[in-house]
């Protein structure tokens, strides 16, 4: 099946909100996420003949972008962000609970007032707290509301099965609500 | 077939809950243990909130309705494309 100029053009309606959303999430900067899903979509015109639609579009058009984005950080010779082999994994033991799989410290009670969704200084440290933990965590915790992506397209994209999926999400999740703890709502009591 | 959670066994069924689904039996056996457990019963809760404050993180950089339609023709444009 051969795609045309018209399929692209319904693309750039279709998917240049999200390809810009995960671009946010991977150069924090509003403007060159633009440019490079601008220039994602040029790089589509010119492949367009190669795409026989074995993927998704959208996957497609992820996995130029993806490429877009690597050039960027090698243009800036800046690194993204590492990925620390020591501690993506999740083959150790969970640290937050005893051998048995009791607590080993029970989650505290947290004041919660109802418009702290809105509170910047509260996203703020949760991004920070997003932030410290090992990429493929963070993205695999982070891909649901981004590109708006089922479970199982995650686990295709990252090589894991469905097992280490749920064991990264608890594993994210666990230190994303201690490091919370300590750093806001500990501060509040 | 195991009947009782250990708290961490729990919480990843809560995790899976939260995002994907787990059985009606599963759902049975986790509000039994939540009952007994409260802290598990919290980090339901909590997990649920950090779900939100996520989801909230990740659509705080959408372009403005304005910023997508100029950047569309910007594409458009450069590609070469007719509406």
């Amino acid at each position: 099946m051969a795609f045309t100029q018209k399929d692209l053009s319904n693309w750039v309606d279709l998917y240049t909100q999200e390809l810009v959303n995960y671009t946010v999430h991977k150069v924090a900067d509003k403007d060159s996420a633009q440019d490079l899903v601008q220039d994602t979509f040029l790089a589509a015109t010119k492949s367009i003949v190669d795409f026989k639609g074995n993927s998704s579009p959208k996957t497609w058009l992820v996995g130029i972008l993806k490429r877009k984005i690597a050039d960027y950080y090698r243009k800036l010779e800046k690194t993204p962000k590492p990925v620390n082999p020591q501690n993506s994994e999740t083959n150790e033991a969970n640290p937050y609970f005893k051998p048995n799989g009791a607590w080993e410290q029970f989650p505290l009670t947290w004041q919660q007032d109802e418009h702290l969704l809105d509170n910047m200084d509260f996203l703020k440290i949760l991004k920070r707290c997003s932030d410290n933990l090992p990429q493929k965590w963070a993205f695999a915790l982070e891909q649901k509301y981004i590109l708006n992506t089922s479970a199982n397209e995650i686990c295709n994209e990252l090589e894991i099965s469905p097992t280490n999926y749920w064991q990264i999400i608890h594993r994210a999740k666990l230190q994303l609500r201690a490091c919370l703890e300590t750093n806001w709502f500990k501060n509040l009591r | 077939m195991k009947v009782k959670y250990s708290c961490e066994q729990a919480t990843i069924l809560i995790e899976q809950k939260l995002r994907d689904r787990i059985s009606f039996l599963q759902k049975i056996l986790l509000w039994y243990h939540n009952i007994i457990c409260p802290p598990c019963k919290q980090y339901e809760n909590q997990s649920k909130f950090i779900d939100e404050s996520i989801s909230k993180l990740c659509k705080h950089n959408h372009l403005s309705e304005q910023e997508l339609h100029i950047l569309k023709e910007k594409i458009r444009q450069q590609m070469g494309l007719k509406k």
